[in-house]
Formats: C-alpha cells, structure tokens, sequence
C-alpha cells in the first residue's frame, strides 16, 4: 500500500470530526465543505498538529498516527507531510533560494548541492533568477511560487494543500494552478479547497466533508455532477430540489412535478430523490405547463452575462437583461425534461 | 506611505522635549565640571585602567552567562502555556523590581561563609562580581527575548518541523534569527545594567581596588573620598560613560538580517 490512508476521529466538546480519507500514490484527492466542517481538523491531523482520539494515519504504506494501542504518533518532522497553505509563510529572513534549499539541508544535502537543487526548483515554478531576493521582496504570487518549490523540494511522501491561491488575484491563481498541477503530477495530495474550479483542474477525486463525515466521495465531476446536498449543490453552482419519486418522475411536498431525461428514476415510488439542473437551464416562463413551476422571487443579483434570479423554488440565470424582476414578484419557473437528474437522497 | 509621521497630537512635543532634555542636560552638566587639565593623568592612572578593564571584563562574562542562561529561560517561558508563562515572568521580574542592595544581601545568604552554598567560597571575590551582575541583569534579557520570540510565535517553527528540520536545525535557523531583534536588544539592555551595576556588587563582592572594585564602585569611592576637587570621580565617570556608549553603538550597529 503507499499513497495515504488516514481514518481520522477527533472529538472535542460540541465538535466530532470522524472521517476517512483516502489517496492513491501520486494521486490528487479534493476535499471541500462549508466552514466548521472539519477540514482544517483533518489536515492538522495529517501533518501531526493535532492528536487523534481514534483511527489511524498511514503515509507511503508506513503508520504514522494510531490513537488505539501500540500507538504512534511520528512527529511532523519525521512523517513527510508538507502543508501549503493559503499564507505561504515563507521564513522571512532566508532569501527565496535559501528557503527552498532548507527542507534538503535539514535532510543533510551539502549547502552548495542544496543551493543549486533550488535554483533549479525556482526554475521550474517560473522564478528563474530570482533566487537572491528576500520574501519581502517579492509579490504575493511569486511568494506563493517560493512556497510550492520549497515544498516539492523538500520530497515530501504527502502534500497537503490548504486553500493556497485564495488569497491570489485571478489572473495570478490561474497561472500557479496550472502550475501547481504540473508540477504536483506524481506527488500524493490532498487540496482543500472552497472552489469547484480548483477540484476539477487538480483533483482526480473529490471527498465533500459537512458536519465532521464525509457526506459525498467520488470522481469530483461525477460529485459535483450529482450533488447529494445543498453543500455541494451550491459549491456546484446547481439547483437542487428535495423530493421523492412518482409516475416515472419526481414530485416534492409543494406538489411540483417534474420528469427528467431517464424513463424511471427509481425503481419503485416515493424513494427520496433530489432533483437536480443548472441555473441556465431554468427559464422563466408565461404560465403553467410540463415541467413548470410557480415560484416568488426572493432576490436579483447582476452577473458578467446578465443576472441571477434567486426564487424560492430554484435559481434562473437570465441572459436578457432588459427585462427585469422585483423581489416579491410571481413567476413561473421551467426546464427541459432533458436538463434534470434525480439524484438518491441519504 | 512615504511618511511614517501618522497623527500624533502636535503638542506632545512640549513634554517630549522636557523627557529630552531631562535626560540629556545632567550629562552635559557632568562634562561641564570635567576638569581637563587633569584628566589625562586622572583616566590613565593605574587605579582607573584596573577599574574599567575590570569593569568591561566582568560585564562581558556575565552578559555571556545571561545569553547561556538567560535566552533557554525566555524560550521555556514563551513557549508555556499562558498561566505558567504568567508565574514564570512574575518570578523573573522580581529581581528587577528588587532594590540591588536587597539583591547583594540575598546573595550574601545565599553564597556568603554561613550561606548554603558557602562552601564554594564565592563571596567578595571576582567572580561574585560577575555573579551580581548576572543576578541583576538577567531579567532585561530574558524579558526582553522572550518577547520577541513570542511575537514570532510557533508558526515559522512548524512551517519547518513540516520541512523535516529537527529541533536543534528550528532553533539555529529559525527561532534564534527571527528573534535576533529581540536578541541584540536584551544584549544591550543586559551589558549597561551589568556596566552599571553597584549595589548588589557592593554588599556581596565588595569595593576591594583590583579584585572586586568595578568603575561604579572606583567613581563612588573617588567621589567620597575626594574632598572638594572631585576631579578624579568625574572624569571616571566621563570614561565610564564614552565607553558604555561607543559598546553599545557598536552592539546596535550588527544587526543580523535586520528582520523587518
């Protein structure tokens, strides 16, 4: 077995994270979840900062964190769990080329070997020549290039990525996240991360954590494509409506029926399912019909291409922008059969 | 933010300049009553030279015990949890708040002939000078240290524990240079109070001309037993302070990386 395995349980007063995670060797596994969900617990987890109270941590085959008897706990300097974080926390008194060359001389590499190894490493995150300069010196994007080359230069067995091109502007994020998974190809790791975009162009798969478990895993379009929660729902930019099956469709509470592109969602009625169609497939329409709902507009919010009606039955992106909606205003909502998926409920 | 001025009220100028000038106006009236005709003679006379190789020889001993000592306590106390870091500087501090003379006699019972270490015979020989010195200076470096290293807090040291840097490689590439700041500034702060220091000197080392007799304590006895000219105190005291100043420009002007 190599890549990481990591079963972690941590429990504090009012707050249980229980959570099994798994990344194959070289692999680039996403973690995403709203705020409180328990994602900076397992990453803390997995670099050694914070003990576990149950499960296991095993890192290129080799246990390095076991909460029940014989225990392990490997400190962060022995276990090879590198964390990149959203501050690139560079040490601000080594110049850029010393601080990729000190994860291979704290490993015993002579200084000189080290020194050329990381101005071979800035090279490589798009540096070049700039190896003399001081982190103050330096913007935030090319900080955040320093932290990644001293990162990988380090050989690290697991990386771990929290949020690092949050803090970047989008031209900036776009450019390193190419990077990044240039350069992360081989390199087991574990992002998390608040953006789909970053899921999709990073990760092979994607775990969705709420509430301290893990709600949803899977190949992260397949995820995002089916979104068993609001969560992700929204991380997916999808509208997604609670309900159960019937006739070969769906119906929810509110009496809405919809039907969708496959003949029989489930096999038998009232199964809970969610459907589930983008805000752009949705159009707002004259009156009742298949497949249409009625709704009241809660709010309007302008985007790039138009705006986004937000009801109290779905999202509508609207192209046409010399119409215009109120809040408090009734419409009648419709989408395409061949637009909606029913997605089981847990 | 090319001025660094910000919005200070104008008018605290005034007290500013009286801080100033309070500070200032005793020394220009020290050198004023130098007398130079004899000052040669009185700065280079066996006596003085003795007194202040003494005085620069015990304060570098013990600024150095008080970096061995003094930088492993500040790191212990900012790396303690809040209310044992709390007692630990509570204690620390008291020495500082202590009068010197207090200091000499806590000493005395300490190391003097019926103290409990007083089989090690330390009391008004040299090194009970450097003894003093330490006692009392210690505080202004580690408060001074552990401040710095505090603010820095354990971030950077985590970033390269995550690195694969073992303990001894965080404290010799991390912790020490990005408290280095804090470092130089107990080191100064350190070498004028051990420079300076008279009273526990005087009660636990004694005023013996050569063994135990520092600059404050060669100024306090030209001073007394000078009569009306004072002449010789003055100028030690002048020596004393031109030397203080030109070690301490000196100490200030190596500033390793000078962080931020």
């Amino acid at each position: 077995m190599s890549g990481l395995q990591a079963h972690v349980v941590v429990a504090r007063p009012r707050f249980r994270v229980d959570v099994a995670i798994d990344a194959g060797a070289g692999e680039t596994v996403a973690v995403m979840g709203p705020s409180g969900a328990g994602k900076s617990t397992l990453l803390d987890a997995l670099a050694g900062l914070a003990p576990l109270n149950g499960g296991e941590v095993v890192v290129a085959g080799k246990t390095v964190e076991r909460a029940t008897a014989p225990r392990v706990h490997t400190p962060p300097m022995h276990r090879g769990v590198v964390l990149l974080g959203q501050d690139p926390r560079l040490f601000p008194h080594l110049s850029a080329r010393e601080n990729v060359a000190f994860g291979p001389r704290a490993g015993g590499t002579p200084a000189p070997q080290a020194r050329a190894d990381a101005d071979e490493w800035l090279d490589r995150v798009g540096l070049g020549g700039l190896g003399s300069r001081m982190p103050r010196e330096l913007s935030g994007g090319e900080q955040q290039r320093v932290a990644i080359a001293r990162a990988l230069a380090a050989s690290p067995r697991v990386v771990l990525l929290d949020e690092p091109l949050v803090a970047l502007d989008p031209v900036t994020a776009s450019e390193i996240r190419g990077m990044l998974r240039d350069q992360l190809a081989g390199v087991t790791t574990v992002a998390v991360t608040h953006d789909a975009g970053d899921a999709i162009a990073l990760a092979e798969r994607l775990f969705v954590l709420e509430a301290g478990a893990v709600v949803q895993s899977g190949p992260v379009r397949r995820v995002l494509g089916a979104p068993a929660s609001a969560f992700v729902a929204s991380v997916a930019d999808m509208n997604r409506m609670p309900g159960v099956s019937a006739r070969g469709g769906w119906t929810d509470a509110a009496g809405r029926v919809l039907t969708g592109a496959e003949a029989a969602p489930a096999a038998r009625e009232g199964v809970a399912l969610a459907a589930v169609f983008r805000p752009g497939d949705v159009r707002i329409v004259g009156g009742a019909g298949s497949n249409a709902w009625a709704a009241t507009v809660v709010r309007v919010e302008p985007t790039v291409a138009g705006m986004r009606v937000h009801t109290s039955a779905g999202m509508v992106d609207v192209s046409d922008a010399t119409v215009s909606w109120s809040p408090g205003e009734s419409v009648w909502l419709q989408v395409d059969p061949s637009r909606v998926r029913f997605v089981p409920l847990s | 933010m090319s001025s660094a001025r910000g919005y200070v009220p104008r008018s605290l100028a005034f007290p500013a300049l009286v801080g100033l000038a309070f500070l200032i106006l005793p020394l220009l009236a020290l050198i004023a009553r130098v007398e130079w005709s004899t000052f040669v003679v009185d700065v280079t006379s066996p006596a003085a030279l003795e007194a202040l190789g003494l005085s620069f020889g015990t304060g570098a001993a013990a600024t150095v015990a008080c970096i061995l000592i003094g930088v492993p306590l500040a790191l212990l106390i900012a790396r303690s949890g809040p209310r044992l870091a709390a007692m630990l500087r509570a204690a620390v501090t008291v020495p500082l708040v202590l009068p010197p003379m207090v200091g000499g006699i806590a000493l005395l019972y300490l190391f003097g002939r019926q103290g409990w270490l007083g089989g090690w015979g330390l009391s008004f020989t040299t090194p009970a000078v450097v003894v003093a010195q330490t006692f009392v200076a210690l505080p202004f470096l580690v408060l001074a240290v552990e401040g710095a290293v505090r603010s820095t807090g354990v971030d950077f040291e985590r970033t390269a524990a995550a690195l694969g840097a073992g303990r001894w490689t965080i404290l010799r590439r991390i912790t020490l240079p990005l408290a280095a700041p804090g470092i130089v500034a107990g080191v100064v702060l350190c070498f004028a109070r051990a420079i300076g220091e008279f009273g526990a000197t005087a009660l636990f080392a004694g005023n013996r001309p050569g063994v135990t007799q520092t600059m404050p304590l060669a100024i306090y006895t030209a001073f007394n037993g000078a009569g009306v000219t004072q002449g010789t105190a003055v100028a030690l005291a002048l020596l004393l302070l031109a030397t203080a100043v030109l070690v301490l420009m000196l100490v200030r002007g190596w500033r390793p990386g000078a962080a931020r």
